[in-house]
C-alpha cells in the first residue's frame, strides 16, 4: 500500500513540474548538451530533402499495452519532426514497424503532419508498413527496404532487440547515414558497435526536446534531469539512513 | 471529433493509471475491464497491420520488379497461415504450434545464428570508422568476457574466469545497467505522462 501511494506521489509530482516547467520555459529555451546523433539527423534530413530521396524510420515493435511501448512513442515524435520536415519536399518518409498499433499511429501522425502542412495530397498510407510480427519476421521484412538504393538515411528508434543488428549491419553497408537508439541493453550494445552516431540510455526519449521547439517536450526532458538527481540523491541518502538506523 | 478523442484518451488513461496504485474496488474493477477493452483493441491492430502488410505486397505485384515472386511468396504464405488458424480455430492449437516451431522458429533460429558472424564484421569495421576511447574500452571489455566466458582445456581461465569478470560483472556491468534502465524508465515516465496530459496526441490530434 505505501510503495502504491508512493509511486502515485511521483507520477504526481513529475507531472506537475512538467506542467510548471512547460510554462516557464516558453520564455527562455533551456540549453541542453550537444548529443551528435541529432545533429546528424537534422543534416540528413535536410539532405534527403535537397536530393529528393526518402528517409527510413524503424518504429521497432513494442505493444503499446507494455512498458516496451514507450520508445515506440518516443519515434513517433521523431516521425512527427520529420514528417513536418519531409512535408516540404516530394517524398514522405517510409515507416516499418512489428507492431499493429504503431502502423496505424505512424499513419496518423504522417497525415496529420502533411495535412498542416497543407500537402495533404502528398500522403501515402503505405509508406507506414508493418513488415513482420515476430522479431525476427520483423527484420526479414525490413531488410529488402534497407537495401533499396533510393534511401537516404536509416533512422531506428524504438523497442528493436538483437534482430535490430541484422538492420542494422545491412543498413551500415549501404555507407549512407545510419541512427540508431534501443531501449533493449542487448540491442544497444550491439547499435553502438554498428553506427557513428549511436544514441544511449535515455537519449532515445530527448528525440522530440532536441529536434522540435515544443515547450513540453523540452519540459520534459527537464523533468528527467530534476528526477536523476533526486535519484542520485536517494540513492546516496537512503542507505547512510538505513545504515543508522532511522527506518 | 479531435477533442472527444483526447478527453477519452485521456480519461482512459488517468482511470488505468488510479486502478493500478489505489485499492478502491470500482476503479480496480474499471482497470480490468479498459484493459480488456485495450487487449481487444491491440488484436484488431494487429488485423489492421495484417491488411496493411497485404496491401504493400500486392503494390509490389503491380508496380512488378524483382521483389515480384518475394510478394507473392509472402502472400500466399500468410493467406495460407491466416486461413488455416481461422478455419481450425483456437481449439487446435496444434496447427499453430506446427507453423511456428515447424517453419517460423527454424527460420528465426537461422537468422540469430547470422548474428555471430555480423557482429564479428561490425567490430571489424567499427576499428575502421570510429577509434576513439570509447570504442577501444567497449573492444578491450569485450574481448575480456569474452576470454573469460570462453572454453578452455583446463576449464575456465584461472582469476580471470572465477574472480576478476564475475567482480566486474557484478559491480560495474550491473550498476551501468541499472543506471540506463533507470534513466530509461524516467524516460518512459515523462513520455506517458505527456499522453495522459494530451500533450502528445498520436492519434491525430497534434
Amino acid at each position: 500500500m505505501y510503495l502504491a501511494l508512493l509511486s502515485l506521489f511521483i507520477v504526481l509530482s513529475a507531472a506537475a513540474l512538467l506542467v510548471t516547467l512547460t510554462f516557464v520555459q516558453r520564455k527562455s529555451r533551456p540549453a541542453f548538451r550537444t548529443i551528435p546523433a541529432f545533429q546528424e539527423l537534422r543534416r540528413s534530413i535536410d539532405l534527403s530533402i535537397e536530393e529528393g530521396r526518402p528517409v527510413h524510420l524503424s518504429l521497432g515493435r513494442g505493444n503499446l499495452l507494455t512498458l516496451q511501448g514507450a520508445p515506440g512513442l518516443a519515434g513517433l515524435s521523431m516521425l512527427r519532426y520529420m514528417a513536418a520536415q519531409t512535408a516540404v519536399g516530394d517524398q514522405p518518409p517510409l515507416i516499418t514497424t512489428g507492431e499493429g498499433s504503431l502502423v496505424i499511429l505512424a499513419q496518423d501522425t504522417t497525415q496529420t503532419a502533411f495535412r498542416a502542412a497543407f500537402a495533404e495530397e502528398l500522403y501515402r498510407p503505405l509508406t507506414a508498413r508493418l513488415t513482420g510480427l515476430s522479431p525476427f519476421a520483423y527484420a526479414a521484412g525490413a531488410l529488402p527496404l534497407i537495401r533499396e538504393p533510393q534511401i537516404s538515411t536509416h533512422i531506428f528508434l524504438g523497442n528493436l532487440g538483437a534482430e535490430s543488428l541484422l538492420l542494422g549491419e545491412a543498413a551500415e553497408r549501404q555507407n549512407i547515414s545510419f541512427i540508431a537508439a534501443s531501449d533493449d541493453l542487448s540491442a544497444q550494445a550491439g547499435l553502438f558497435a554498428l553506427t557513428s552516431h549511436p544514441l544511449i540510455g535515455e537519449e532515445i526519449f530527448a528525440a522530440g526536446a532536441y529536434l522540435s521547439n515544443y515547450a513540453p517536450h523540452q519540459a520534459s526532458l527537464s523533468v528527467q534531469d530534476v528526477s536523476r538527481w533526486l535519484l542520485i540523491i536517494a540513492l546516496l541518502t537512503l542507505p547512510v539512513l538505513k545504515f543508522f538506523g532511522v527506518f | 471529433m479531435r477533442l472527444f478523442s483526447a478527453v477519452l484518451a485521456v480519461l482512459t488513461a488517468v482511470i488505468v493509471l488510479a486502478g493500478g496504485f489505489l485499492p478502491i474496488p470500482v476503479l480496480v474493477e474499471l482497470r480490468y475491464i479498459l484493459l480488456q477493452w485495450g487487449a481487444i483493441l491491440a488484436g484488431t491492430a494487429v488485423l489492421v497491420g495484417f491488411y496493411n502488410l497485404l496491401a504493400v505486397h500486392l503494390h509490389h505485384l503491380r508496380r512488378g520488379g524483382l521483389q515480384i515472386l518475394y510478394s507473392l511468396a509472402l502472400i500466399l504464405a500468410a493467406l495460407i497461415a491466416f486461413s488455416l488458424v481461422v478455419l481450425f480455430g483456437p481449439q487446435t492449437p496444434s496447427i499453430q504450434t506446427w507453423l511456428i516451431m515447424g517453419i517460423v522458429r527454424p527460420v528465426e533460429a537461422s537468422l540469430l545464428g547470422i548474428l555471430s558472424v555480423t557482429l564479428i564484421y561490425a567490430l571489424m569495421r567499427l576499428l575502421r570508422r570510429r577509434l576513439d576511447s570509447l570504442t577501444l574500452l567497449f573492444l578491450l571489455s569485450a574481448f575480456f568476457f569474452l576470454l573469460a566466458m570462453a572454453p578452455t582445456p583446463w576449464g575456465i581461465l584461472p582469476l580471470i574466469g572465477d574472480f576478476l569478470a564475475p567482480w566486474l560483472q557484478d559491480t560495474f556491468v550491473t550498476a551501468g545497467a541499472r543506471g540506463l534502465l533507470l534513466g530509461m524508465a524516467l524516460g518512459a515516465l515523462t513520455t506517458g505522462l505527456r499522453l495522459l496530459l494530451a500533450v502528445d496526441r498520436p492519434y491525430g490530434g497534434k
